[in-house]
């Protein structure tokens, strides 16, 4: 296990270096000149001459290679560099957002997982009864509903018509409620589906029949059995949907006016602002990579078939 | 011996209202077995289904009576009747690692089953469990306790199971073809297993099974079903020697008999179409490199029908996908009419060898009319691009095969399994191949079925000069058919030569022991 670990950890840093070289790459060759943009920021009076300036020194004249490499040392000792926009460290703004961003996609996800493994089972325990259609009849609804139509539904009928939360979360913890929700609400109706499917597919199997025959009672068989040989298929989808909550924090964030990594991204594209898009973009991806990492591992302790 | 267990009146049942088993009855006396043959169909896995209340099997009884211990089934509740599962009837299933979880300790499971019945002890359970694997010659009993099922070869989870299913002390055990998917070494241990309970713990069996040989070892009675009714039951010995039913006496002669032996065949052709030089597989395994297949030496004539015989795990499938190109070769030469064809081949040299697989399901694509999927071969390997054309050639390749030409518009889910191994013959044979490969293709179906099958094969063969390389686990079918054979073990060749030969007067322990345990059955 010890090897395995540090063998994934390894295969991790090209992964890495992929990325930061993609992103830098990427905005590299995007349209607009970031010269230009500080300094119409900065209210100065753009000419020729303090352009040209403004440009060597912030080392757009040098090549390409060059840039990158200057960058990524810069990136290694976690200097990302100044927003264009302010002049903040970018480092700065983006752990300033990345603890508001945790603290609601932790406890989206917190949520999601609390209603959806309790549901997923017991759908998969009544499955074709009536309260099975109920509730995949309600995650149906949760899986076709765009995660920002329903912000906005939520918004209408909770904030304005009965005025129980504020319509701006600006980071207070009653502003929290709103988001956790409307982040929470699709995924949860994904996860039900998902779970229910991992759990029906071992109750189906033969040594539930087995364990049947066998007099086996029924609490030994689901969550001894069942649910723990389920576990791994519910752990990597846990991990993918990782993914799927922070896309959506990005729209939800910016709907409710959350400080988070979201609504940092978003500001900083319409600006422009590429040192932060660039720090966003390498977070995002990092955090991607470690979450899926985790996944494997914990797969691997759940199953012990999983060996190559 | 004189109290009755189980007594079985008029039963009918079935799923849905749609009656599988109609009218069945008999008694079964403590410490008896009972083995109940038949064909897939028949209705004998539906009759222990409605013995064992499952709730899930969807079983209903219409008719008739079960009487256990002297109190009608019928008469239970639910609850009463999930007392019995395990505790009074104990259960073993087909598929041996399907009745455990295959990721749970085998101790945990034991307990489990145990706790659920009120009878766990803890200081009690290890020696208890110890003792009943010593009784059963279960060695190692401390290891196996603490393995995981996915460790154990299907033999071993077999009879782990049985012993489970013993340890409650159920006076009824019901067998769903407890061997069928073993190999033949640990088939002979799991009956001695069974025949080992009897002794010590006088359990009553119903066991159910397509094998004959499986019935002549085990049982006391024997009970022949034949679409849902009981046709014939009686004492093993009078049932199987002299039976009086047409059914059962057609079921007998479709076993193959290790006399028949087959006629060698006059093969004139001086050179070899097919020559196998040296033929090795390994995979690497954790970096060390396994073995499959190794010095592999094989000729074949034109017209000869070879069998290759060993167990599971033997590699003689490793080897036939070798020769049919499926896998390539880590060592060794593959040369056919005089041409390398190792690495490399062309769609001649893959017309000219054409292979048929053990599951005929699942060599058809689920997806697409048996008419679409020989059309593809047709067109691919045979070249021909009249739809006309085709139609008339799978038309007539289907009565070849002694199938009617309109069930090639259908798919192969709506095929008994009988008629898609046909239908997978007739898309080989539809580019006239020189060497058929077949890969075990009837461990899937019946005996009746399988001898209808192997005499297709045969007279294919006669007819159009075919070698044909007949791959099997089973020894005496194959030396019923091929005029050569060749023994694997463990991914060597042990022996080869004329089937008379080597039935008659084997060389090799192992040649033997396969020889002696096809001859009990």
């Amino acid at each position: 296990m010890k090897k395995y670990v540090v063998k994934r950890l390894v295969q991790l840093i090209p992964m890495i270096l992929g990325i930061t070289f993609l992103t830098f790459l990427l905005l590299y060759i995007s349209p607009g000149d970031p010269a230009q943009k500080r300094l119409s920021a900065q209210g100065v009076a753009v000419t020729k001459e303090v352009l040209a300036q403004t440009r060597e020194e912030m080392g757009l004249d040098r090549p390409f290679i060059k840039q990158y490499g200057d960058w990524l040392f810069h990136l290694l000792q976690a200097d990302l560099g100044l927003s264009y926009k302010d002049g903040t460290p970018v480092n700065q703004k983006l752990a300033r957002g990345m603890k508001n961003t945790f603290v609601l996609a932790a406890g989206a996800f917190l949520l999601a997982v609390a209603v959806s493994l309790p549901l997923g089972i017991y759908t998969a325990v009544r499955k074709n009864r009536f309260s099975d259609y109920c509730i995949r009849f309600i995650c149906f609804l949760g899986n076709a509903l765009p995660n920002f139509l329903l912000a906005i539904v939520l918004m209408y009928f909770l904030c304005i018509r009965i005025n129980a939360f504020p319509v701006i979360a600006k980071g207070s913890l009653q502003g929290l409620f709103l988001p956790t929700v409307a982040l929470a609400f699709p995924l949860a109706s994904r996860l039900v589906r998902q779970v229910r499917v991992a759990v029906l597919k071992q109750l189906e199997t033969d040594y539930v029949s087995g364990a049947r025959a066998r007099g086996v009672k029924k609490g030994y068989i689901l969550f001894r059995n069942v649910l723990h040989n389920a576990l791994p298929s519910i752990v990597t989808l846990l991990g993918l949907s990782v993914g799927t909550l922070l896309g959506g924090s990005v729209v939800i964030e910016s709907i409710f006016m959350w400080p988070g990594l979201g609504k940092l991204a978003m500001d900083s594209i319409t600006a422009r602002d590429y040192p932060v898009i660039q720090g966003f973009v390498i977070l995002m991806a990092v955090t991607y990579v470690v979450v899926n990492l985790l996944t494997d591992l914990g797969c691997r302790l759940l199953d012990p078939r999983i060996k190559e | 011996m004189n109290d009755i267990v189980l007594s079985i009146k008029n039963l009918t049942a079935g799923y849905g209202g749609k009656a599988v088993v109609s009218q069945a009855s008999f008694g079964l006396d403590r410490g008896e077995i009972i083995v109940v043959v038949g064909e897939s169909g028949s209705g004998k896995s539906t009759l222990l289904k409605a013995i064992l209340p499952l709730e899930d099997y969807g079983v209903a009884m219409s008719g008739g009576e079960i009487i256990f211990k002297n109190k009608p089934l019928s008469g239970m509740t639910a609850a009463e009747k999930n007392r019995l599962n395990g505790r009074q009837i104990g259960m073993v299933f087909q598929d041996p690692k399907a009745s455990f979880n295959p990721v749970r300790t085998f101790r945990k499971q034991f307990i489990e089953a145990l706790k659920s019945h009120g009878r766990y002890e803890r200081e009690l359970f290890e020696e208890q469990v110890l003792e009943l694997f010593r009784k059963l010659k279960l060695l190692d009993g401390e290891r196996i306790l603490d393995s995981c099922p996915y460790e154990m070869s299907g033999g071993m989870n077999q009879r782990i199971a049985i012993a489970l299913a013993i340890l409650l002390e159920p006076v009824l055990l019901l067998a769903d073809e407890p061997t069928s998917a073993l190999d033949v070494t640990a088939q002979e241990q799991v009956m001695e297993e069974l025949l080992r309970i009897r002794e010590y713990y006088h359990t009553s069996m119903i066991i159910v099974t397509h094998n004959i040989g499986v019935a002549a070892r085990l049982a006391d009675k024997v009970g022949v079903m034949h679409r849902g009714k009981i046709v014939e039951f009686g004492a093993a010995g009078e049932v199987l020697e002299h039976p009086r039913n047409s059914y059962t006496k057609r079921l007998l002669d479709a076993v193959p008999q290790a006399g028949n032996m087959a006629e060698k065949r006059e093969i004139k052709a001086a050179c070899y179409l097919l020559e196998l030089k040296q033929v090795g597989k390994s995979y690497l395994k954790r970096r060390n490199s396994f073995s499959a297949l190794s010095q592999v030496d094989l000729l074949l004539k034109p017209g000869e029908i070879l069998g290759i015989v060993g167990e599971s795990g033997s590699g003689k499938s490793t080897l036939l996908k070798q020769v049919a190109g499926l896998k390539k070769p880590s060592e060794g030469r593959i040369v056919l009419h005089g041409k390398d064809i190792t690495q490399k081949r062309t769609n001649m040299d893959f017309r000219r060898m054409q292979m048929i697989f053990q599951n005929a399901y699942d060599s058809f694509n689920p997806k697409l009319k048996i008419r679409h999927s020989i059309a593809e071969t047709l067109k691919n390997l045979g070249g021909m691009k009249d739809r006309k054309e085709v139609d008339a050639r799978i038309d007539s390749l289907m009565e070849r095969v002694g199938l009617e030409p309109y069930l090639a518009d259908r798919y192969p889910a709506e095929l008994s399994g009988g008629q898609c191994q046909r239908a997978a013959i007739a898309r080989a044979i539809s580019v006239n191949p020189e060497v058929l490969l077949c890969d075990e293709i009837t461990s899937a179906l019946d005996v009746s079925v399988q001898a209808d099958i192997v005499k297709l094969i045969v007279e294919l063969a006669n007819e159009s000069g075919m070698a044909i390389i007949f791959v099997s686990h089973d020894i005496v079918l194959v030396s019923n058919i091929c005029g050569s054979i060749m023994v694997m073990r463990e991914g060597r060749c042990i022996e080869a030569g004329e089937a008379k030969e080597v039935i008659t007067n084997p060389k090799e322990d192992y040649t033997k022991r396969l020889l002696a345990s096809a001859r009990a059955e």
